[in-house]
């Protein structure tokens, strides 16, 4: 993609060959996968990635050495909405939003995250980072306050037990949970496939769990959204995305938790990367003495995408392939062992397979660190 | 400014799009309605790799749609506050 070709507004297809192969190979993914349906998502994205607000350029971005847009998020909302309404007004069904007060009140929360990421993505900086952070925790603690349904009593942790078990101290702790989290997914989409990777693997899980279409449709969109993602490399999930889909999983997680379908240890190992990214950042830049909320290229994905580049002359390869890498062996190996039985979801044993992917995290940006440093 | 060539291909591609996703969503919502009328009995759900259904919703679409009818029987509810599975046997009680 040239600068020309994006500077100009809405579509502009100079670069069509390059263009055109991309094009070719997401819609014969799509089409094996999805059908009609799955090509005509592809398009939508490939539509929305050519608008000319909502742009990241190369030099903006530690990883992405092309220009992207950062409306993923809104292409994702864009057919989720599409497809519920569709399935609402056209089959006999009646989702389970208009009969439970939990869902109708955390549907509402994920929609005013999904709209705090799309202002952003609009226009960066219109809302000051103190602000943004504000309103995220306005958000999830009503949601908590509401709906404390949501809230675990028991995570299977010795110590934060006890603490769960004082209800005020319980909303606190989800909320900054639920804060902390969609921050952790937001600065860990950096790289193709990393986070869509992580959210089509939970949603896989919770759909297999639940049956719900709503998680249905998140497989699907978040799959295909993969695709697009890791062959094209000209979308980022952008803050909507991020935001959008950080709060739906934070919000599924929590009452999965609290309900006892699954332990607290399984959805930590599904989530390690950005959960032990984000505090692992935010430590590393509190001892350097600048701000934890800066951004920086010193997380394992921009590292490991700087190991990749040595072998690779393309720019999208080496990008795609750091994602898939982290994505696959924490969320994709989770899945596995979820699909082949290997551990029961309920199981606290869980817990030893987050600590094997923090050791791991640890031990391979350790010796990167001393390679690159 | 706005308005010329490449808003009107921008106007056509997503139009074309949406009218591709809308298939999808047609297709889908026709299943569950036929999977109803039929009482869940199997047939809808089954019948995974049919010529059309693999044309507008692909391998993976295809067998998502029939774990979205499956489990639809459990976890939503059809015209009523009942789920599905009550509506269609109402007297499944044994008397007292």
């Amino acid at each position: 993609m040239n600068q020309n070709n994006l500077s100009s507004g809405y579509l502009s297809l100079k670069g069509l060959p390059k263009v055109g192969v991309k094009l070719f190979i997401m819609l014969l993914l799509s089409a094996v996968a999805f059908g009609v349906t799955g090509m005509g998502v592809i398009l939508l994205m490939f539509t929305l990635s050519y608008v000319a607000v909502g742009r990241d350029s190369e030099a903006s971005h530690g990883i992405s050495s092309t220009d992207s847009s950062r409306l993923g998020g809104l292409a994702i909302a864009l057919v989720f909405v599409i497809y519920i309404l569709g399935l609402a007004i056209g089959s006999p069904y009646t989702p389970g939003v208009a009969r439970e007060s939990v869902f109708l009140y955390l549907w509402i929360a994920v929609g005013l995250c999904a709209l705090l990421g799309l202002i952003e993505d609009m226009q960066a900086d219109f809302l000051t980072p103190l602000l943004r952070l504000g309103l995220k925790f306005a958000v999830f603690g009503w949601l908590l306050w509401v709906a404390p349904q949501l809230l675990p009593r028991d995570i299977g942790v010795f110590g934060i037990d006890a603490l769960l078990k004082i209800p005020v101290l319980a909303w606190v702790l989800a909320t900054v949970f639920c804060v902390g989290f969609i921050n952790a997914f937001n600065m860990a989409d950096g790289a193709n496939g990393l986070i869509p990777g992580i959210a089509a693997a939970t949603f896989t899980v919770l759909f297999f769990e639940y049956g719900r279409p709503a998680e249905g449709l998140l497989m699907f969109v978040c799959v295909l959204f993969l695709i697009f993602n890791v062959v094209s490399g000209w979308y980022f999930l952008g803050d909507m995305g991020s935001y959008g889909l950080g709060s739906i999983i934070a919000c599924h997680g929590l009452l999965g938790v609290a309900q006892g379908d699954f332990s607290a240890g399984f959805m930590a190992s599904m989530l390690a990367y950005p959960c032990v990214d984000f505090v692992f950042s935010v430590v590393r830049r509190a001892r350097e003495g600048v701000s934890p909320f800066s951004a920086d290229n010193g997380h394992l994905h921009n590292r490991l995408h700087r190991y990749y580049s040595q072998f690779f002359e393309s720019r999208v390869l080496p990008n795609s392939l750091t994602g898939l890498t982290i994505s696959g062996s924490t969320a994709g190996v989770c899945l596995l062992i979820y699909l082949f039985d290997g551990l029961a979801i309920e199981s606290n044993a869980w817990f030893y397979m987050f600590f094997f992917e923090t050791a791991v995290y640890f031990t391979v940006i350790s010796v990167l660190r001393r390679r690159q440093d | 400014m706005l308005w010329g060539p490449k808003l009107s291909r921008f106007v056509l591609l997503f139009l074309v799009s949406m009218m591709m996703i809308l298939t999808g969503v047609t297709q889908l919502s026709a299943l569950t309605r036929q999977a109803v009328v039929a009482g869940h009995d199997g047939t809808v759900i089954n019948d995974v790799w049919s010529y059309q259904r693999l044309l507008t919703l692909g391998m993976g679409g295809s067998r998502l749609a029939s774990a979205l009818i499956e489990r639809g029987q459990e976890t939503l509810i059809v015209d009523s506050d009942k789920p599905s599975s009550d509506i269609d046997v109402p007297n499944s009680r044994p008397p007292s």
